[in-house]
């Protein structure tokens, strides 16, 4: 970000100045200092999430148990010096399990945003480069898939096509979840093609992948960005809810989904541990995902309100 | 021109609707049918497993399961156009009749949702709109981006756990009482909970996008003058600049249809509320196609309907989307 | 745009009050709340394994507390063991829910379409095919005759017995009947409220034997264990059937009873003969025992709530033969008889005999906790013996995926003959395709011997033979916990309820509800 006040700004060299009294006039302008160079980074969730990230990729590490073991002697109790986050009715560590069911998590999270971008920005581009015709069936098309809720498409998909692992719950819910990003990218390429360097770019030759890798693709990366990280997000809601439908990874493979499936269980036990938990973890990661993604997106440049 | 379009637009946009759903219809039922597992799993349950292979065969003839897909869609699409949308494999009952009781359940709740939504979204967004940048709207900012974020089912259940289990205030799950049908107190007492379910995890969305239109507006030319007339504030903005942004309210709305109807999905399984979503779930995972096929035709149905009256609407409130609204195809 | 939402919600109002058929509910202080299982139809030939067939239909014997077949519908019966032929006697005077007259027409309808209908599941018509006439001389009289002696058959004539006034010429598989069902039994169907999701019964009132004190029954299909706990919970329901995890949360809480039903219903990895790996390592089913802790699972997982199992009729009448519990809990024995076996352990600390490695897998319904449960901590228990159980959770078995065995819930609680059908090579419900030729032996003595202490006898011996070569690595049986509220009364334990505790209102009539 080039911010024009912090700019050193130094009288060109090639001049000299003259003059009786002359004096040099060097603006003091104070080298912007730490914290206002973090200013408008978000520090607290970028913080937040890589903690998060790191916990879980160093789970053997951090866990104390054993993710997969049943603790006999230690049924349904409270956080504890020895179960941090306690453990649930079959005595299995809540602690060691957030930490390991969360790189599923967020694998899912991830890989399912790939696949979303991979498409979304594909059709995307196809639709807003090609000709009105074969645009306007493109987006009927997606409309058409738009009127089914994504959560009814999803669960067909799954229903059918049984979720076995991280891979197969990542494409089933990005391969559902690309509509609004084609959408925008659409948007946005049939904005930029009408300009004047996509047109020299084609006169001059220049065949449709180089014209989106040098021209549409740097223009809507900062929109596109955005989209793709709340992806993420909404991709890692989504592998916790169809869990808790009873649609995601199977309960014996850990994710953050497959922990709170087992909520209502916990419910009837009051033990709020195993809801509260797991249900604090995933919302502070969505949070912070968001947030960042929110700053990636391009500050709306908003006029003085007349109010 | 304006005579002869409207019977034309309704007419295109019609063929559009019939079009859609046709299209529809073949993809869902083209997946349903190449699934793994069998549908006969839904209609004998585990004695399945105890049946000789003549006898599956039977039943698979008998349910018109053994012709070839192409086959089996033309039966089931002739049928269709007769009313006769076959038979739930996992209720043994015409699909209409298992569908009709559930769906007044499934409307009464999504739309009850889906009007105080955007009646809060908008007030909401109004309020946001006059107090922008001041602390209130910050505040408002954060916390409704994380009511947002929190997954439809936990807070299902964390609500549960308080009203439901700790304080005893709210019932936990189904449509009403025994015998209270007709009793609106019952019925309002068992959708406060999925009802608050369904407002956090949309209000914010829907807030937002209003919020944002609204900030635009008011930095149209317009405001000033009213301003500079004496319009008081807030009087501009509900009188002036929400008329204007209406259009795209409305709009929204329409393209809210399947977000919502996504969501009325997870809270009705939540709450045990006997309803088309939960319905949906269940016959997808028992792979109950016919019910499965009418379920997602009857989603789409009102998702086409919503954005066909959203165009109407917006048609009425604004003469100019009329242009727009029938360039191209 | 206020306008038109308040038109759509009024729209929707409308279109809820057009679904509201009222039944008069005013006063439900005589009206039992059930939270029960989610149901598709109510007939006693498609539904032999849930509790409303069994208030709303009744049969021409019924079983007694302690699951001893004794009249019902019929006044008496005879039986010529000549020419293997029961003669009933029927009840007088006997009215079906809508006011027809019950009579033998009735008998022999439902028993045709038992021994004949092939639509019907096999299942239920393979207890049946010992039947080769069912004759009606008069109107109060009906003559089966069979074509060999079968033990359990009286037990079998507990069936419900349909109107033939409403489904002659009827598709019994799709019949609207199914949704609306007219019977002789002790309550009275009245209302499916789909929308409400329960189904109401009312008492019978001219109910040929002791009518019910209860007035009014309200069966709510809620199907979700977790949810049955909290309506109870929220007085939301009177009485369900709870998982040993939930019934504890109930245990000291004022305003509740538990009852804990002796259930005769097993839990096992019942382990498919025809898979490659048991081809191959049917020997080695057997010594898993040695490496469960089954009492753990029983503590664990039950919370107490069960027993260790080691036969499959363990707690029938006749079963439970201590000398078949031969796998106590040893793992220096399993090590020693893995060996014996020829396994040795390969590097992974897995066994593996033959290049094979000691590997299965195990399909789980995924929305039974207990099958979950038990299926994972079994799995756990193995692994640190060195042989990986895989489990695998699905919504529905599949039967064509090629799993090596699946988490089997099986229960005999009346005759044990319910497990020739399991057991024998060629029975009806042994989808496992377990054999061996002792076992076929003894379970068909078992089924043609009569008086209950010669055949206690060969059933004992059964357990043994099974023992030595199981076909399904027992862990535990469950027992049965209801939980009610405090104004109910009457449930009576003596009787062993059958899988999933089905057969809790044997007694119905005798409950009371004082609030």
């Amino acid at each position: 970000m080039v911010d024009v006040r912090n700019e050193v700004r130094k009288p060109d060299e090639r001049f000299t100045l003259v003059g009786a009294g002359c004096r040099r006039h060097v603006p003091h302008i104070a080298a912007p200092g730490r914290f206002e160079r973090l200013r408008g980074l978000p520090i607290a969730s970028g913080a937040v999430l890589m903690l998060i990230v790191l916990a879980c990729a160093l789970a053997p590490v951090l866990s104390n148990c054993d993710p997969k073991a049943f603790y006999y002697d230690a049924l349904n109790v409270p956080p504890n010096a020895e179960h941090y986050f306690g453990t649930d009715a079959l005595g299995r560590d809540l602690f060691s399990i957030m930490l390991y069911g969360g790189r599923a998590s967020l694998g899912i999270g991830v890989l399912a945003a790939a696949i979303m971008a991979a498409i979304g920005i594909i059709y995307g581009s196809v639709s807003g480069t090609a000709g009105d015709r074969i645009d306007s069936a493109m987006m009927r098309l997606a409309e058409l898939l738009g009127s089914i809720p994504s959560l009814l498409i999803v669960l067909i998909l799954t229903a059918i096509f049984p979720a076995k692992n991280v891979f197969s719950m990542s494409a089933v819910i990005g391969v559902t979840g690309w509509l609004g990003l084609a959408r925008l990218v659409r948007s946005e390429v049939r904005q930029i093609r009408n300009t004047e360097y996509v047109l020299y770019a084609r006169a001059t030759g220049g065949r449709f992948l180089y014209v989106m890798r040098r021209h549409l693709v740097p223009n809507f990366l900062s929109a596109v960005m955005f989209v793709v990280v709340s992806g993420v997000s909404s991709a890692i809601a989504m592998e916790s809810t169809l869990s808790f439908l009873g649609l995601g990874l199977p309960v014996n493979e850990l994710s953050w989904g497959s922990i709170l499936s087992l909520a209502n269980r916990a419910l009837i036990t009051n033990s709020w541990w195993l809801i509260v938990i797991p249900g604090l973890f995933l919302v502070v990661t969505l949070l912070c995902i968001t947030d960042i993604g929110n700053r990636l997106r391009k500050a709306t440049d908003r006029r003085c309100s007349f109010l | 021109m304006r005579n002869e379009g409207l019977p034309r637009r309704i007419a295109a946009r019609v063929a559009m609707l019939v079009c859609a759903m046709l299209l529809l219809s073949v993809v869902v039922f083209v997946m349903a049918r190449l699934a793994p597992g069998d549908p006969l799993q839904a209609f004998y349950g585990d004695q399945l497993e105890l049946m000789t292979d003549a006898e599956l065969a039977a039943a698979r003839h008998r349910l018109g399961l053994d012709s070839n897909i192409f086959v089996q869609y033309a039966r089931w699409f002739g049928s269709a156009l007769h009313g006769d949308f076959g038979l739930s494999f996992k209720y043994k009952q015409p699909v209409p009749d298992v569908i009709r009781p559930l769906l007044g359940n499934t409307l009464l709740l999504g739309s009850i949702a889906y009007v105080l939504v955007f009646m809060l979204a908008t007030q909401l967004a109004v309020f946001c709109a006059l107090n922008e940048d001041r602390p209130v709207d910050r505040i408002i900012c954060r916390v409704g981006t994380a009511i947002y974020y929190i997954p439809g089912f936990w807070l299902g259940v964390v609500l549960v756990l308080v009203f439901s289990v700790n304080l005893g205030w709210l019932p936990s799950s189904g449509a009403y009482d025994v015998g209270r049908s007709g009793d609106i107190a019952d019925r309002a007492r068992h959708l406060v909970l999925p009802l608050a379910v369904m407002v956090a995890t949309h209000l914010w969305y829907y807030a937002y996008m209003i919020r944002n239109k609204l900030l635009d507006e008011i930095r149209r030319d317009y405001v000033l003058m009213a301003l500079s007339k004496g319009c008081g504030r807030a009087e501009i903005v509900v009188k002036h600049c929400l008329r204007n942004v209406a259009p795209t309210i409305v709009s929204i709305m329409a393209i809210s249809i399947p977000h919502v109807t996504g969501g009325t999905v997870i809270v009705e399984s939540v709450f045990n509320y006997p309803g088309i979503g939960n319905l949906a779930v269940e016959s997808a995972k028992y792979h109950d196609y016919n019910l499965l096929m009418v379920d997602v035709l009857l989603t789409g149905f009102a998702v086409f309907l919503g954005s066909f009256i959203a165009q109407t609407v917006n048609e009425m409130i604004d003469p100019r989307m009329r242009e727009t609204g029938t360039i191209k195809w | 745009m206020k306008r038109l939402l308040a038109v759509m919600l009024a729209m929707a109002l409308l279109l809820c009050a057009g679904a509201l058929a009222e039944a008069d509910l005013s006063d439900l202080s005589n009206t039992l709340v059930y939270a029960g299982e989610n149901e598709s139809t109510i007939n006693p030939l498609l539904n032999n394994h849930d509790e409303l067939p069994d208030l709303i239909f009744s049969g021409l014997m019924k079983y007694d507390a302690n699951g001893k077949p004794v009249a019902d519908l019929a006044e008496s019966y005879a039986y010529d063991a000549e020419t293997f032929t029961y003669t009933f006697k029927l009840r007088q005077g006997v009215k079906w829910h809508d006011g027809e007259a019950f009579d033998a027409e009735d008998v022999v309808f439902t028993y045709r379409e038992l021994t004949e209908d092939e639509d019907l599941s096999a299942s239920i018509r393979s207890n049946f095919k010992d039947i080769t006439s069912v004759e009606a001389p008069d109107a109060n009289t009906v003559v089966i005759t069979l074509g060999q002696y079968n033990a359990a058959m009286l037990g079998y004539f507990t069936i419900g017995i349909l109107p033939e006034h409403l489904l002659e010429g009827e598709d019994i598989n799709t019949t609207p009947f199914n949704q609306a069902p007219v019977g002789t039994g002790r309550f009275r169907f009245v209302e499916w409220d789909i929308a409400g999701g329960m189904i109401i019964l009312e008492r019978n009132e001219d109910y040929y034997d002791k009518v019910p004190n209860i007035e009014r029954v309200v069966y709510k299909t809620v199907a979700v264990e977790s949810t049955k706990a909290i309506m109870l919970q929220s007085g939301e329901a009177d009485l369900a059937w709870l998982n040993a995890n939930y019934a504890a949360q109930f245990e000291d809480r004022e305003g509740y009873k538990t009852w804990v039903f002796t259930t005769a219903d097993y839990r096992g990895a019942s382990m498919a003969m025809t898979s490659g790996f048991w081809k191959d390592n049917a020997d080695s089913i057997g010594v898993l025992n040695y490496a469960i802790d089954k009492d753990v699972i029983v503590q664990s997982v039950l919370h107490g709530e069960g027993c260790r199992a080691y036969s499959p009729i363990q707690l029938n009448p006749l079963g439970s033969n201590e000398a078949a519990d031969i796998y106590p809990y040893d793992p220096d024995r399993f090590a020693e008889a893995m060996a014996e076996l020829g396994w040795e352990k390969g590097d992974d600390g897995i066994y593996v005999r033959n290049g094979q490695r000691f590997h299965f897998t195990i399909q789980t319904r995924d929305y039974e906790e207990e099958r979950v449960d038990i299926a994972n901590v079994i799995s756990s228990m193995l692994l640190n013996a060195g042989v990986e159980m895989e489990v695998v959770l699905v919504t529905k078995f599949d039967w064509q995926a090629g799993y090596d065995g699946f988490l089997a819930g099986y229960a005999t609680q009346f005759d044990p003959d319910m497990a020739y059908a399991q057991f024998t090579t060629d029975g009806s419900s042994n989808t496992m395709k377990y054999s061996d030729p002792e076992v076929d032996a003894l379970l068909e003595e078992g089924r043609h011997t009569e008086g209950d202490e010669a055949r206690a006898e060969i059933y004992g011996r059964f357990e043994e033979a099974w023992a030595a070569h199981p076909g399904i690595l027992l862990a535990a049986y469950l027992n049965g916990n209801y939980v009610g509220v405090d104004a109910l009364s009457g449930l009576d334990t003596t009787r062993v309820l059958g899988h999933h505790a089905v057969g809790v209102m044997w007694n119905i009539e005798d409950w009371t509800l004082e609030r």
